[in-house]
């Protein structure tokens, strides 16, 4: 099927291929000089007092934050202070006027302006060591440990962040095994789950994607905790379920 | 993950070396273009797509986070292009819609040149139509595709799997799963 699929998009959209001067003249209209010019203007008028008063402020941000005093922010808690706690590994995305993201992924493009994921309260991207700051505003750090208590989609920090130097955390399929039978074709599931996100939602059951793949149609929730698990099973029959935040 | 030679070009291009970039990016031009003319079925608004984007790419070679490859990122700059100028182009969609199937033109005539399977695709949500391009005109795995439209592979998967079911009548067959 994915051969016939491909033949037919090819055969459709291959009457257009691309002009043979087309690479010379996107290269050729590249502004002359701009971006060369722009670094080295900047190298030799402010930047040498500008990158030595932000080493500064790093180094300081750095103290602090090895202190733990930058990095839970009590201006955005406010979310539970008990209940059980959950960890998951990845980046951090503030959008200016936005709330944090723990992103399991994010646009590639910068600055990106959102990302799948969850929702984290109670924490201070900026003093976080290899953080990328964009010129509008935008906080995205590299992947870094998160643990605190989960509200529904809201992950409230109760440790401060730790480095990691590795990828984010994947998805982890749930051990429980699925029943040998679905509700329907596997775009049937697929578009039916999208339909129930919010009765889903009202039962505590946050997903973060769903799609029908090869094998089957698969299924990223928040947490799959054995409730939700059942639930769905039951109400989906034979679906893959994967879990991205991992009690700590 | 960027080999020595592939991030020795990037800091060079960085540094503003036109010949470091024409290496890195010259490559991508034909994938860019393909992705452009899939997404925006006009061959004058793909160029422009690809030129803007390129121009994008060389003046933001600053924000490409370390680490990160150079055809999903130039792709993305593309696919933004792209929906951007979507969104400000329907009229240009309309003017395609009506020459999409011209007086005269017969049944194979038609098939050969694809023209129910473009217009189709036209139908689509535009992140469906992206998504479809991508993975079976560019054939990307589904893993870069998430990389280049910033969302999870199950959602990709999604997007897939809703883009042909939509297009079902046009491949003949009962089921389509990815």
């Amino acid at each position: 099927m994915d051969e016939l699929i491909r033949d037919r998009i090819h055969a459709a959209l291959g009457v257009e291929q691309p002009d043979a001067n087309l690479r010379s003249r996107v290269l050729g209209s590249l502004p002359a000089n701009e971006h060369i010019a722009r670094r080295s203007r900047s190298s030799f008028q402010w930047v040498g007092g500008f990158v030595a008063a932000l080493l500064a402020l790093a180094v300081v941000a750095g103290l602090l934050y090895s202190r733990g005093a930058l990095s839970l922010n009590n201006s955005t808690a406010g979310g539970p202070t008990t209940g059980p706690q959950y960890t998951v590994t990845a980046p951090l995305l503030a959008v200016r006027g936005q709330p944090v993201y723990a992103c399991l992924s994010i646009e590639l493009t910068g600055p990106p302006t959102a990302c799948g994921g969850v929702e984290v309260r109670n924490v201070n991207v900026a003093p976080i060591p290899g953080t990328i700051a964009y010129k509008n505003g935008t906080l995205l750090t590299p992947a870094v440990k998160l643990v605190g208590i989960l509200d529904g989609r809201t992950l409230t920090l109760t440790e401060l962040p730790a480095s990691n130097q590795g990828p984010g955390s994947q998805p982890k399929p749930v051990s429980l095994p699925p029943p040998p039978t679905s509700v329907g074709t596997d775009s049937q599931v697929d578009q039916q789950i999208a339909r129930d996100m919010s009765n889903l939602q009202r039962r505590g059951i946050y997903v973060l994607s769903v799609g029908a793949g090869a094998d089957g149609v698969d299924v990223v929730l928040v947490i799959a905790d054995p409730t939700s698990v059942e639930i769905l099973y039951n109400q989906y029959g034979d679906v893959n379920i994967s879990g991205w935040l991992q009690p700590a | 993950m960027l080999g020595p030679a592939e991030r020795d070009l990037v800091s060079k291009a960085r540094a503003g070396d036109r010949s470091a970039f024409d290496e890195l990016v010259g490559p991508l031009v034909d994938q860019a273009f393909r992705l452009a003319f899939g997404m925006l079925h006009d061959r004058e608004a793909a160029e422009d797509a690809v030129q803007e984007a390129a121009v994008r790419s060389w003046r933001k070679l600053g924000n490409l986070r370390p680490g990160t490859p150079m055809r999903p990122w130039f792709l993305a700059i593309v696919a933004n292009q792209c929906r951007t100028l979507a969104r400000g182009r329907w009229w240009s969609v309309l003017r395609l819609e009506g020459n999409a199937n011209p007086t005269g033109s017969s049944f194979e005539d038609r098939i050969v040149r694809g023209a129910d399977i473009r217009g189709a695709l036209r139908k689509l949500a535009l992140d469906q139509r992206e998504a479809l391009v991508l993975r079976y005109y560019l054939d990307l795995p589904l893993e870069e595709i998430a990389a280049i439209t910033g969302v999870p592979v199950g959602t990709v998967k999604s997007r897939i799997n809703r883009g042909l079911t939509a297009m079902r009548p046009y491949f003949h067959q009962s089921e389509v799963v990815i």
